[in-house]
């Protein structure tokens, strides 16, 4: 995973923005008003197949998954956006009077009630601390909890491609495991929250302002009003393959994928399997719910009117509950800021409404070690777990997190293990080339397209936590239909990994799809 | 295991011939029997959870030596049991039937002492024993590895009763209850370890034809 550092960014957003204007697209098109994306054009082109990218250069770090200082520095304090923070009253109070009296004792201007949600956005100055300011109210008899609102992102390293099989598969004995649950059906919803996914063809017109990825790093132009072609991606399938797609960061029906991290966990998930064509997925048959909650490099040049805050999380998680999804795939989280009640929450609801949740534990073995702050409920839920990653050796991944938190582990690659740079997680997912153009010299910037897909390996829990949804799914489909006990079965059989029993590292083990779904007979 | 039913019939069969001059010149009364009834299994929650029921239907026959001491008899006879179930997973008392298919087979071989109450009636003759039971479990589905199934061998005891009514002087029908216990024989996997029934035995309700005296 590659920690999102906010402070760190440079702020030149608005007097950069400002100064860059609007593009002379503006003028023919008109401006585009409130959010800064609209749906011009709804088919098209064949989606391109680039092939398998193992020679490209490991990715830097520091610049995947970095957000554009669009954000003003003052929006952003530690982890959390300022200026507001989410509240729950609780049951029985006064909604409307209990939400006068807070806004009153902290001096703010304004509440709302988002949709998907059980909890208030309360408004506070902008220069009031969030984690002091929601203390301060947690202490009121009529709040449930209060928080700042964290901000999420993805939890994925960058990795090394060079290489060209999906050992993770083999190394889970999946071919035998589809012998008897040949990737699930339709009848099984599986949501991905994310930032995004490869869904629809169609091309959205943004308004690309100008930005600087780094402080003091060089201001990449304004590029006003641009189209960007969208295909859905060949190997998920076609759109009858997605169910309810929800985007929570442009506040519309359309989370298409700016990045690739959602459509490459997807791909975990139910990439076309047996087809003749690239890779496999777990639950190959499963239908996916896109449910955009993360927003990534080119969300935020464009302006995208949400981030991925707690709220914006915690929404999604009960809308994929109440949309039909069976599974929630959270591969994303954050490290920084405190407990997250309300996407506790809302994970609580889902599997209260039958849903199993797999959450990523966090990428910062080498950076602290924090866990993933949104899995902590997780280990106290039964039917929702936290998920580690190993390499193609079965060992630790190098970046996985180590806490008491860590249930079970799954593949998700590590290039210092066996395999090197093949010691990732192989799918398909947007051309990284042609979507990651922030990474060239800004002369050289443009427009992404997400017309374009290649073979790419990540590594990270991002990439073991699919594993286990989609493992999940098969399970369903095969009759486990309770989300504790599905949890109960993946630990009764997980391969023990590390010092005998549960630890640290590796949770309960390694999962073992194959004997999990042929249960128990009566003696053996 | 199946080499104990031909066995068992080639000695059904011997001990079917009247046997003359034994003890003083009286014959033996020998006699051989099929049945059939119900088996219902001590481990109820294992085989409800696999095979949908902890009963079934047995099939069996077995010969019976009428010894020459009042109403002693020794006698050596077999059932099967077998039913098609599904596997499944189990949390708490919560079963999930998993759509694998699963067969399992249950073969006992008995050998019964015990004595017949000739003096209650001359054609209606009730009797009670106990004995030895040697009894095969075998456990196959799909998708396994061969050593993924179970054939397994085990040892227990039964005790029996009942009451044979002689239609003629080589012609009986009869019924009989009988219970066996064969300990640790389940409970190391599977649903039976979920569940923490270890006993193979059970309650059977027999229907008995035999022939001979």
């Amino acid at each position: 995973m590659t920690l999102i550092n906010w402070r760190g960014l440079a702020v030149a957003a608005c007097a950069l923005a400002a100064a860059a204007g609007r593009p002379g697209l503006a003028g023919q098109e008109g401006p585009l008003e409130g959010v800064s994306r609209r749906l011009v054009q709804e088919a098209g082109l064949p989606a391109i197949d680039r092939g398998l990218r193992d020679q490209d250069l490991p990715a830097d770090p520091s610049a995947h998954g970095t957000a554009p200082a669009f954000l003003d520095r003052a929006s952003v304090a530690g982890s959390a956006v300022a200026g507001s923070i989410i509240v729950k009253f609780k049951a029985g109070a006064d909604r409307s009077a209990a939400v006068s009296s807070t806004l009153s004792q902290v001096s703010g201007n304004g509440a709302e009630r988002p949709s998907w949600a059980n909890f208030d956005v309360l408004a506070i100055p902008a220069d009031a601390d969030p984690e002091a300011v929601a203390s301060e109210l947690r202490a009121r008899a009529d709040v449930e909890y209060a928080q700042p609102r964290y901000l999420n992102h993805k939890m994925y390293r960058p990795n090394d491609p060079l290489y060209a099989n999906q050992w993770n598969l083999t190394a889970l004995d999946m071919e035998r495991a589809w012998d008897i649950q040949q990737g699930a059906t339709s009848d099984v919803i599986v949501a991905v929250l994310d930032t995004g996914a490869a869904f629809r063809a169609g091309t959205f017109r943004y308004n690309a302002r100008a930005f600087r990825l780094t402080e003091g790093g060089p201001i990449y132009p304004a590029l006003g009003l641009v189209d960007v072609p969208f295909v859905i991606a060949p190997e998920l399938g076609d759109s009858s393959r997605f169910v309810a797609p929800r985007d929570f960061i442009w506040d519309d029906a359309d989370p298409v994928d700016l990045d690739g991290h959602g459509t490459h966990v997807s791909g975990t998930v139910g990439q076309l399997t047996n087809n003749g064509v690239g890779v496999a997925g777990m639950a190959f048959n499963v239908r996916i719910m896109p449910v955009k909650v993360i927003a990534e490099t080119w969300d935020i040049i464009f302006g995208a009117p949400f981030r991925g805050t707690d709220d914006v999380v915690a929404r999604g998680v009960r809308y994929a509950a109440d949309n039909g999804a069976k599974v929630i795939n959270m591969s994303i989280g954050r490290e920084e800021g405190g407990p997250a009640p309300v996407i506790e929450d809302a994970i609580r609801y889902a599997v209260g409404k039958g849903v199993f949740v797999a959450i990523a534990s966090g990428n910062t073995r080498e950076q602290g070690n924090q866990p993933n702050q949104i899995g902590n409920v997780a280990p106290a839920l039964a039917g929702a777990v936290t998920v580690g990653a190993v390499g193609r050796s079965l060992n630790l991944a190098f970046y996985s997190t180590t806490s008491a938190s860590v249930e079970l582990s799954a593949p998700g690659g590590d290039t210092r293990q066996a395999g090197g740079a093949s010691g990732g997680i192989l799918q398909q997912t947007l051309d990284l080339d042609l979507v990651e153009t922030f990474n060239r010299p800004p002369s050289q910037f443009g427009p992404p397209r997400a017309d374009s897909f290649a073979y790419h390996y990540f590594q990270g829990t991002s990439m073991a936590t699919p594993h286990v949804s989609g493992f999940a799914a098969l399970l369903l489909q095969q009759g486990i239909t309770s989300p504790a006990a599905i949890e109960e079965a993946m630990k009764k059989y997980a391969t023990d990994k590390g010092a005998p029993g549960p630890d640290e590292q590796y949770g309960v083990g390694l999962i073992n799809p194959r004997a999990t779904l042929r249960g128990l007979g009566l003696a053996r | 295991m199946r080499t104990w039913l031909p066995a068992l019939a080639c000695t059904a069969t011997l001990l079917t011939f009247p046997m003359v001059g034994v003890a003083r010149g009286q014959s033996l009364d020998v006699k051989g029997y099929g049945l059939v009834g119900n088996a219902t299994f001590a481990a109820t929650d294992s085989f409800e959870a696999v095979l949908g029921s902890a009963s079934g239907p047995i099939f069996g026959g077995g010969a019976e030596v009428g010894l020459p001491f009042g109403g002693l008899y020794v006698g050596v006879g077999g059932w099967r049991f077998k039913q098609d179930g599904e596997r499944a997973f189990i949390s708490g008392t919560q079963v999930f039937p998993l759509g694998i298919p699963l067969t399992v087979q249950v073969t006992s071989i008995e050998v019964t002492g015990g004595w017949r109450f000739r003096n209650f009636s001359r054609r209606f003759v009730p009797y009670a024993g106990a004995g030895w039971s040697a009894v095969a479990y075998e456990e196959t589905s799909r998708f396994a590895e061969p050593e993924e199934n179970v054939d397994e061998r085990f040892n227990g005891f039964h005790l029996l009763a009942g009451a044979e009514f002689r239609l003629t002087g080589w012609l009986g029908v009869g019924g009989e209850v009988a219970w066996a216990r064969v300990p640790n024989a389940l409970g190391e996997g599977g649903v039976s370890e979920a569940f923490g029934e270890t006993d193979l035995g059970g309650t059977s309700l027999r229907l008995k034809i035999s022939i001979g005296r």
